[in-house]
């Protein structure tokens, strides 16, 4: 046998995607040729299963409320400045547990990648605020992870807007946790200046850049939530 | 399209049984609490979608964010041509893409995607029952044929929307796609 279908002939005759002439020559030519069989019975068993795959997922956690934050918050009905005054009376606290265990969490993940990032002695880096001061230092980013910089921005913007309905504890414990982060990222940056082609420092700078975004991120759900 | 189910069912209130369409009116007339159900019911699809083309539990939620804030932005644009579950997949498939090509461009920060274990981990856990072995094998294709072959084989787009959205000629979608395929019967033998 001479002749054997092409990759896209035997993809097209499965789909039936060939001309009419096409296609009966592909046909009678893989009623006689078991390597064309099997060729096509492994390709048709695994468009099949790839159709078969599930398209709905659940997301881990509840995206709405940062995706009502970007939307302008235009709940029908509600002027912005209803909005505001409501957002000057309240005030929240994040339970303590989880305070702790934010607390807890950003100290041990950043702690790590501060060791991992060199022994250096660079000092610390002006302590971290809610409000847009964080992001100045990120203007110093590699470009690689300006979009994290940006969002970190934004997201520290956000926070500063709804500062007023959070106590005290609350922003002081935001406050330390944002602190040990950017002196992570502060580091990482450092070490990245002396090695810009080191894998691993890149990965440190963005796991904290991640971090950061996550912390902001959970603190902004929580003003949305109770503006 | 199956519906998933409410996180929040108190938030979606009287509107729980309003059809998509009327939901989309409604939303079209600046209701956010309509455009917040109809968020629930879709998300599952949408989130699906962009954890398979981005291959990264984060990313997915970023994107699937700027799904809905895209589709809140554009509903005017949607006139009922057709299903507003076709044009809400298809504005998605459009960000991902415009996303990857963004992200071209900025070619280094392919160092924040996350490896393939700790993807499968998260796909373990978000479709449940599914294929592993395949879902590895396409994780592990790279990633303007992953995205092709998802698109086409995963969720049924035809080669020819496939080549507009992607702005590339049928031939090159073809030829990526059928190459998915050969390496993906490779990696499952």
């Amino acid at each position: 046998m001479t002749w054997h279908p092409d990759e896209t002939q035997l993809n097209d005759f499965l789909e039936e995607l060939l001309p009419q002439e096409d296609e009966e020559r592909v046909r009678a030519h893989v009623a006689e040729c078991p390597q064309c069989q099997d060729e096509l019975a492994g390709l048709s068993d695994l468009v099949g299963a790839m159709g078969e795959l599930p398209v709905e997922a659940t997301p881990p956690r509840d995206l709405w409320p940062q995706i009502q934050w970007r939307m302008g918050d235009t709940a029908a009905g509600t002027s912005q400045t209803d909005q505001s005054v409501n957002r000057g009376r309240r005030r929240i606290t994040l339970p303590a547990w989880q305070l702790l265990a934010a607390g807890l969490l950003v100290s041990l993940l950043s702690g790590g990648s501060v060791w991992l990032v060199l022994n250096n002695s660079t000092p610390a880096p002006s302590p971290a605020t809610l409000a847009p001061a964080g992001g100045a230092q990120l203007a110093s980013l590699p470009p690689a992870f300006q979009a994290y910089g940006d969002a970190v921005v934004e997201l520290e913007a956000i926070l500063e807007q709804g500062r007023e309905v959070l106590d005290e504890e609350t922003i002081q414990v935001l406050e330390e946790n944002l602190k040990i982060i950017d002196r992570a990222i502060h580091d990482a940056q450092e070490a990245l200046t002396m090695d810009p082609a080191s894998g691993v420092l890149q990965r440190v700078l963005a796991g904290n850049l991640r971090r950061k975004m996550d912390l902001l991120r959970q603190a902004a759900q929580v003003v949305y939530a109770n503006s | 399209m199956g519906a998933i189910p409410l996180a929040k069912a108190d938030a979606a209130g009287p509107l729980e049984g309003i059809s998509i369409e009327a939901l989309v009116q409604r939303a079209q007339e600046g209701d956010s609490a309509a455009f917040e159900v109809l968020y629930r019911r879709l998300v599952g699809r949408i989130y699906a979608l962009c954890l398979r083309m981005a291959r990264n539990a984060q990313r997915a939620e970023e994107l699937t964010q700027d799904v809905f804030v895209r589709a809140w932005e554009r509903l005017g644009s949607f006139r009922g041509e057709s299903k507003f579950t076709t044009w809400l997949h298809r504005l998605a498939v459009n960000v991902v893409l415009q996303a990857g090509r963004s992200k071209g461009r900025r070619e280094s920060r392919e160092e924040l995607v996350g490896d393939p274990g700790e993807y499968l981990g998260r796909v373990k856990e978000e479709f449940p029952g599914t294929r592993i072995d395949i879902e590895r094998a396409i994780a592990l294709l790279p990633e303007g044929a992953r995205k092709v072959v998802v698109l086409r084989d995963i969720y049924g787009y035809k080669y020819e929307e496939i080549a507009t959205m992607q702005g590339v000629a049928l031939g090159t979608v073809k030829a990526q796609i059928h190459r998915a395929r050969r390496m993906l019967k490779e990696m499952l033998s």
